[in-house]
């Protein structure tokens, strides 16, 4: 079955420095070092942090599966970048090669390979935090730091919700498919047979939505100014303030170096 | 004068964040995904993640639905593929207009629902091709909308109008069937449910027709 292999969260349990890290601090590195890549005015920052990346994955023992999503990810959208921006884009002036139908021009070829870059450093240090970051975890940093604990049960709420409907799925269609709905064939066929599958799921559901309410409300959900507590718990270690201000400075120093480059030349 | 009415707008949004509605945020979001893995299991050429959104958009306002928007972006981000982040932005926006066209009564009707997809595909098409120019540069991979855009830009038109009419193409067809799905069930779910959350717009319909 397709939808019983779907995870919940793409965090990958695994004992390494990177995993042990503050969750705050992968999300300072998130910001600081894609900023930077977008402000640095040449292109190399962001690859240099990209190989950045792949040493962190490499350490929290995930570079395999760092690299297929690098990899899967880059190649078709350079591609795609390369043919809109390289071969059709209005600001293209030199050519440095002719295909015959198209003129790839230099302008447009940079403009692709820098965006690729900032991209990369963004998506791929987002995959590395969610890959070695327990969602709970996580979302107790942030309640930490000053999120709305009720948002933070949306989040946890959802992540343990879905798999539970995406099971009931699976009964409800082999239950209409007793009955005799086809969900192969044409397009037609299986385009009708969605209502009998995502009716009763919607249906019983919101009877689900209606329990859980009544749940919650019997334990004070809705109470105010009451001390929420966790049972999951996130120490910030010496370590983990000394990698959220070398992050920070690094940001500064870029975004510093970049003005005055703009400022001379 | 004008930070009273701030806090009364603010006031307003957060009155719609009761329990009742709380709880349905987590499961309207995993209806938008499970309709987006029911479409995949199906084999149909249609994304139909946003079911859930529609439909607590209907039941509990317009600032509920945008959350469950942006929620299901979060989490497919998490579960799935980083690029869907920025496109949260396009669940926020059609949750909200479509929580303010319920709300003003459109959905009471058949027609209302038509012009309430038409807004919403309005509404897709502008932030998603601007997510798609800004953020991505026009291509977001080798999906079907970014070949596409790339034949359209090839054939010899604008970057940007290439992504609007490839955004379109993709969005008209898929919201169409969303909403009809959507509007089918909300006409099913009981009174008695639909009434907890006393928004009207929905409830006097169904007495003239049942």
């Amino acid at each position: 079955m397709l939808m019983a292999k779907k995870k919940t969260s793409s965090y990958i349990p695994m004992d390494s420095p990177i995993d042990r890290l503050h969750p705050m601090v992968k999300i300072y590195a998130i910001f600081c070092l894609g900023i930077s890549a977008l402000v640095c005015p040449t292109f190399i920052l962001s690859y240099v942090l990209v190989i950045f990346l792949f040493i962190v994955a490499w350490k929290a023992k995930l570079f395999k599966k760092f690299a297929k999503f690098i990899i899967g990810f880059a190649i078709p959208i350079t591609v795609m970048l390369l043919f809109i921006h390289g071969l059709y884009s209005p600001k293209n002036v030199t050519y440095i090669a002719n295909f015959g139908f198209a003129r790839l021009g230099l302008e447009g070829t940079m403009y692709a390979i820098k965006l690729v870059g900032g991209l990369l450093v963004f998506l791929g240090s987002f995959l590395l935090m969610t890959t070695t970051t327990h969602p709970g975890k996580l979302v107790t940093a942030l309640i930490e730091s000053g999120m709305n604990p009720k948002v933070g049960y949306l989040v946890l709420a959802s992540l343990n919700i879905v798999p539970q409907m995406q099971r009931r799925m699976i009964i409800i269609k082999e239950a209409q498919m007793a009955r005799g709905v086809e969900v192969e064939g044409k397009l037609l066929t299986r385009a009708t047979a969605f209502i009998p599958l995502i009716g009763p799921l919607v249906m019983s559901s919101l009877v689900d939505v209606q329990e859980r309410g009544m749940t919650l409300e019997t334990r004070g959900f809705g109470a105010k100014g009451v001390k929420t507590t966790s049972y999951i718990e996130v120490v910030e270690r010496p370590v983990d303030r000394l990698i959220k201000r070398l992050l920070v400075v690094f940001l500064a120093i870029t975004v510093v170096a970049s003005i005055l480059a703009r400022l001379i030349r | 004068m004008s930070v009273t009415k701030k806090r009364g707008f603010l006031y307003n949004i957060q009155a719609q964040f009761h329990t009742k509605a709380l709880v349905l945020i987590p499961i309207a979001v995993g209806i938008n995904l499970v309709g987006g893995t029911l479409a995949s299991t199906l084999k149909l050429p249609l994304f139909l993640d946003m079911i859930g959104t529609i439909v607590s958009a209907a039941l509990a306002g317009p600032w509920v639905a945008a959350l469950v928007g942006f929620l299901t972006n979060v989490f497919l981000a998490l579960v799935a593929n980083p690029v869907y982040l920025p496109y949260s932005l396009v669940s926020i926006a059609v949750g909200l207009t479509t929580g303010f066209m319920v709300r003003a009564g459109l959905f009471k009707r058949w027609w209302g629902v038509a012009i309430t997809w038409i807004a919403a595909v309005f509404v897709s098409v502008v932030f998603s091709s601007t997510i798609t120019v800004l953020v991505f540069g026009g291509a977001t991979g080798a999906t079907g909308t970014s070949v596409l855009t790339a034949t359209l830009i090839a054939a010899g038109n604008k970057l940007v109008k290439s992504v609007v009419a490839s955004s379109f193409i993709e969005n008209l067809i898929d919201r169409a069937i969303a909403f009809a799905i959507a509007y089918v069930l909300l006409k099913r779910i009981p009174k008695r449910f639909v009434s907890q959350y006393a928004l009207a717009g929905l409830g006097e319909a169904d007495d003239e027709e049942d």
